[in-house]
């Protein structure tokens, strides 16, 4: 049997306000579009009710590791990252173990990278010019 | 955080002051895993994906155009993230019996009471596979407008959609989660 005329448009919110008033007072009196209405709108709300899972404890730091990474190497992200996630960042020394573990050993070796941007800087009396563009104070705090 | 101070962020982080990028991942960690976790339909893979998508936004944060908000640039960077992946794995339909091994995610606690924790679960278990069964266009409006609650019009500047497609397509998705899960609600 056919759907009654401006059942779709109701149900994809596509009414103008006056004939979407208009559909709510014929679904008071057909039957048909008044099931097809409730059974969306128990579908709507069960979906709305679809619990959100909580994100790992140690998110942030395993998605700032890198971010300190890209800042310090000053290099763009582009297939580095995917070769984390495989093997390694490919730099002997570095990137071996778990996720979490490449992770946190790329963290602090861009850390250690830092440091001796500042030193570098210090000796070059190149202060808040330094190569990796970090601000001299900010990168002595990279050593606490 | 309103679009103002969120938009000053985003300057920091672009004169070089990194720390404030966690600001960013802090505020959209969970919406995006959620949104990752239920298109992928694995926790461990959403967080990897989610982590890349952070990364990902950061390395092009000097791309990012300020007409959108920044959520909407997230959410458009997860989603072709999220579809890239899923076509590498070319997994278009995930079964019914799906394996859950490594399906571990931590869910928010809701207070109810064990048995409405039971019939929830079968619920959110049910809705979760049935999401899964979507084609992809469909399972990605249907994730961002009834789990992430992003507006229709967020959710046209996300895809690139028209309005009129993103409604249409969320009905839709609706009508085939109603097949998909007949008699089980």
């Amino acid at each position: 049997m056919k759907d009654c005329e401006g059942l779709k448009y109701y149900l994809t919110d596509a009414m103008e306000s006056d004939a979407k008033k208009r559909f709510e007072a014929h679904l008071t009196d057909c039957e048909k579009c008044s099931d097809v209405v409730k059974e969306d709108r128990t579908i709507s709300r069960a979906l709305f009710q679809v619990p959100k899972v909580n994100t790992p404890t140690r998110f942030v730091a395993t998605v700032m590791g890198p971010v300190w990474y890209c800042r310090c190497a000053g290099s763009r992200y582009g297939r580095r990252t995917s070769r984390w996630q495989r093997a390694g960042c490919g730099r002997a020394g570095h990137c071996r173990g778990s996720l979490s573990g490449r992770f946190r050993v790329v963290y602090l070796h861009c850390r250690a990278q830092h440091f001796l941007c500042a030193l570098r800087c210090l000796a070059f009396g190149a202060v808040g010019s330094s190569n990796c563009g970090e601000r001299i104070p900010g990168t002595l705090l990279c050593l606490l | 955080m309103d679009v103002t101070e969120e938009l000053q962020v985003i300057d920091a982080v672009l004169k070089g002051d990194v720390d404030q990028f966690e600001v960013l991942v802090n505020r959209y960690q969970k919406p995006i895993v959620n949104f990752v976790f239920r298109m992928v339909g694995n926790y461990e893979d959403a967080t990897e994906l989610a982590q890349d998508v952070f990364i990902k936004s950061y390395v092009s944060l000097s791309s990012f155009n300020r007409q959108y908000r920044f959520s909407t640039w997230l959410f458009r960077i997860a989603t072709n993230r999220a579809i890239d992946f899923l076509r590498k794995r070319k997994v278009a339909v995930v079964s019914m019996e799906g394996d859950y091994e490594d399906y571990t995610p931590q869910y928010e606690s809701n207070g109810n009471s064990p048995l409405e924790t039971l019939e929830d679960g079968r619920l959110k278990m049910l809705l979760g596979d049935a999401i899964q069964q979507l084609p992809l266009e469909y399972r990605e409006v249907i994730v961002l407008y009834h789990i992430n609650e992003e507006s229709y019009e967020e959710i046209s500047e996300i895809t690139d959609l028209p309005l009129g497609t993103v409604k249409n397509r969320i009905f839709r998705a609706r009508k085939m989660l109603k097949k998909i899960l007949e008699g089980e609600i």
